[in-house]
């Protein structure tokens, strides 16, 4: 201690003298910066106050022991610390400019988190001074001298300043309501002047003051930036929503035009029919005008129905086991006719897929598929070829296999524009109604709709005159080797299916019980009833192995309920009862019961009323 | 009178049991026994002894069966009968919840009753 006390000086004059440089140092730097931004303004400022504060420091250091400088002594100690605190808000400025001329939206949780490493720079810097303080103060003969105070200090200080910082920051939500931090801070500081004004002498008044402006300012400045962001915020979503609008607007005004087209053919195309309604040849060729307007309509407003179906989220994909090989067989067959209709030839190529089977909206698969290859037979001339690949690029996964679609026609192309603008559908699509009479419309943009659904990419090369290659990568699930294998034994048992499965259903209301029994036994199950869950682990205690394969259980219950007899059940020493799948079923299908039911060891949960498709599924799942 | 007219005038939900229950016959075989079983009674008992664990039983499983039967107004007074009771506290207007109860259970009994005459 003796040692520190004699180091200490030298130490901390060291540390002060080449602040003070550094700052100084750093202030001319500035100056000579002609660069006038923002943020470089808030750095200028921020050296400058830095400067004053660490040469006010030196100052109060080098005069330490004048009788006749203890005030001034005092006054630099105090600027000292304003100044500090001072600069700290003049460098979160000049960190907040440099994340906006950075144009970085990450600000909040990078900057914040350099805003906090900040604070704790500061708050050291602070404890240092306590430090000061802790071993030294300023006596009558303004002499620094050890006061055991100090220590009252540091304990009433270090926390107030570190948790009002902590808070501060961390609950930003907090700090909104001002009110409540000023308080906290002025609650903290009141504590602290409370302790100095029995045991300190005046140079530590100053200190907690001080101290209470830092608090403040953090404040202040939390509140700004918190301000700041929900302003930006603000003028992100209205600038998204009007853009929004603005391209719906234009889709509309698209759409409205390739409506109104075979819309005006069909009442001229009438007019005309009803003028020449004795010459036979005539009508029948105008009837069949009005029917072609009529097929393009119904294409049209079918394409943007689908479309708003994807947009809304409305269309969800229905995984099904789908064998692509029979798959690939079914789309040659199915562009047959218009492959004879122009004599091309198409080439297939999906020899070497590893996975047969795959799991996937076999619909949506064949309507995005289906749709590029009637473009590549639409845009190639008669006679030519079209390649269609299936390829297996990668299995990132035992249960994932990502195949290539690619389809390469040497037909007509794209020009760059036609390419960047394929995948619209709000944006001002001035082809559409070249492409709706063609058939395409809204194709395309539906396309790149549902493969982003599958999760997978779609990319486009092509150039005019030359062709187009469509590359449509997607990831399916596979049946993992193990549960293949699992399956492959369970079929030869003879039991993939659910049939003769035996099930434990515990529900308390009889009719329901008798409902859901006759139900699930049409289905070929086999079904014993507990009425309440005390029954059902009466049940279980005796059962063996292969009693059950599953039990359903009811949650509300009288006397015993689901969720205390499946931790019972869960609880007892047969191997198969911790094993055995146990099924909620409540009409509480909030998360929280969800949760409730899973923590008393249940597998899965199902709504009631039951449906019995949904439960069979369910079922299946775990049997 | 065909199923479809008794419901509207149980004001239940005849599309919806029967996606759920599937066919006509098992529809009308459970709303039979419905009808027979007199859930109203013991409920009532219950409310009048005081005995509001059993009461919540009776609200619950006349809901259980009425959502299972989409009863959709019988099964929304009596969940929310349910829900009041289900606290354990006499809820303040308990005569007014039961009430509720009764006159949307006559409603589906007289539909009923009309239907099997």
């Amino acid at each position: 201690m003796v040692i520190l006390t004699e180091l200490l000086p030298g130490i901390s004059i060291g540390i002060e003298l080449s602040s003070a440089i550094f700052s100084l140092m750093l202030f001319f730097i500035m100056k000579f910066n002609s660069e006038r931004t923002k943020e470089m303004t808030w750095l200028k400022v921020f050296s400058f106050i830095w400067a004053i504060s660490a040469w006010a420091d030196l100052m109060s250091y080098l005069l330490e022991g004048n009788i006749e400088a203890r005030n001034f002594v005092i006054l630099m100690n105090l600027l000292s610390f304003i100044f500090t605190a001072l600069s700290s808000c003049a460098f979160l400025r000049f960190l907040i400019c440099h994340y906006d001329t950075k144009r970085k939206y990450c600000y909040p949780s990078y900057g914040w988190n350099l805003f906090k490493i900040f604070t704790v720079v500061v708050v050291l810097f602070y404890i240092s001074s306590v430090w000061n303080g802790l071993l030294f103060s300023v006596s009558e003969n303004s002499e620094y001298v050890l006061g055991p105070a100090a220590y009252v200090l540091v304990i009433v200080h270090i926390p107030f300043l570190v948790g009002v910082s902590y808070v501060t920051i961390q609950n930003r939500k907090l700090a909104e309501n001002l009110e409540t931090m000023v308080l906290l801070s002025f609650v903290g500081i009141m504590l602290v002047f409370g302790t100095f004004d029995v045991l300190m002498d005046t140079a530590f008044r100053y200190l907690a003051m001080s101290v209470f402006i830092v608090a403040v300012y953090f404040v202040v400045e939390v509140m700004q930036e918190n301000e700041r962001l929900q302003r930006q915020e603000a003028q992100k979503n209205a600038k998204v929503i009007e853009e929004a609008n603005k391209s719906k607007l234009a889709f509309f005004g698209n759409i409205s035009h390739d409506i109104k087209t075979p819309l005006t053919n069909i009442s001229g195309f009438a007019a005309l029919a009803k003028n020449n309604i004795n010459d036979s040849e005539k009508v029948s060729l105008y009837l069949e005008r009005i029917t072609e307007s009529n097929e393009i309509l119904i294409s049209l407003v079918n394409d943007i129905m689908e479309m708003n179906y994807i947009e809304t989220g409305a269309i969800e994909l229905e995984e099904l086991p789908v064998n692509i090989h029979d798959n690939i067989h079914f789309l040659e067959m199915m562009i047959s006719g218009d492959l004879t209709a122009k004599e091309q030839e198409l080439v297939v190529n999906s020899d070497k897929l590893s996975q047969e089977i795959i799991y996937t909206d076999k619909i949506r698969l064949n309507q995005v598929l289906m749709n590029l290859l009637d473009n590549a037979i639409k845009y190639s001339e008669n006679g030519q070829k079209i390649e269609f690949s299936v390829t297996e690029i990668e299995k990132p996964d035992p249960k994932t296999v990502v195949y290539e679609f690619k389809i390469k026609d040497n037909g007509i192309g794209m020009s760059r524009l036609e390419k960047n603008n394929i995948f619209n559908s709000y944006e001002k699509n001035k082809n559409l109604i070249t492409n709706v009479s063609s058939g395409n419309g809204l194709g395309m943009a539906i396309t790149k709709r549902i493969i982003d659904l599958m999760n997978g990419t779609i990319e486009i090369e092509s150039e005019l005159g030359q062709g187009t290659i469509v590359c449509v990568t997607i990831p399916f699930r596979i049946e993992s080797e193990e549960s293949k294998e699992k399956s492959d034994s369970n079929k030869e048992s003879g039991a993939n299916s659910i049939i003769g499965k035996k099930l434990l259903l515990v529900e308390d209301n009889e009719l329901n019980r008798e409902i859901a029994t006759e139900m699930l036994e049409e289905e070929g199950l086999i079904i014993d009833s507990a009425d309440d869950g005390d029954v059902a682990v009466d049940k279980m205690k005796t059962a063996s192995e292969d009693t059950y394969d599953l039990i359903l259980m009811d949650i509300q219950m009288p006397r015993l309920n689901g969720l205390d007899a499946t931790k019972q059940i869960r609880g007892l020493d047969n191997p198969w009862a911790r094993k055995i799948p146990i099924i909620a079923m409540s009409a509480n299908a909030y998360k929280e019961d969800v949760e409730k039911s899973h923590e008393a060891g249940m597998d899965a949960h199902i709504a009631k009323p039951l449906d019995i498709d949904a439960l069979l599924d369910v079922i299946d799942e775990f049997i | 009178m065909d199923l479809k007219e008794v419901y509207m005038e149980m004001l239940g939900d005849y599309e919806d049991v029967l996606s759920r229950l599937r066919k006509d016959e098992r529809i009308e075989k459970y709303l039979t026994k419905f009808k027979d079983a007199d859930y109203n009674e013991s409920l009532l008992k219950a409310i009048e002894q005081k005995d509001y664990e059993a009461a919540f039983r009776e609200a619950h499983n006349l809901k259980g069966v009425c959502q299972n039967l989409s009863l959709t107004k019988l099964a929304n007074s009596a969940s929310e009968l349910t829900d009041s009771l289900r606290s354990g506290n006499i809820p303040q207007n308990l005569d007014e919840l039961v009430c509720e109860v009764e006159k949307d259970y006559e409603l589906v009994i007289a539909a009923l009753k009309k239907w099997s005459e």
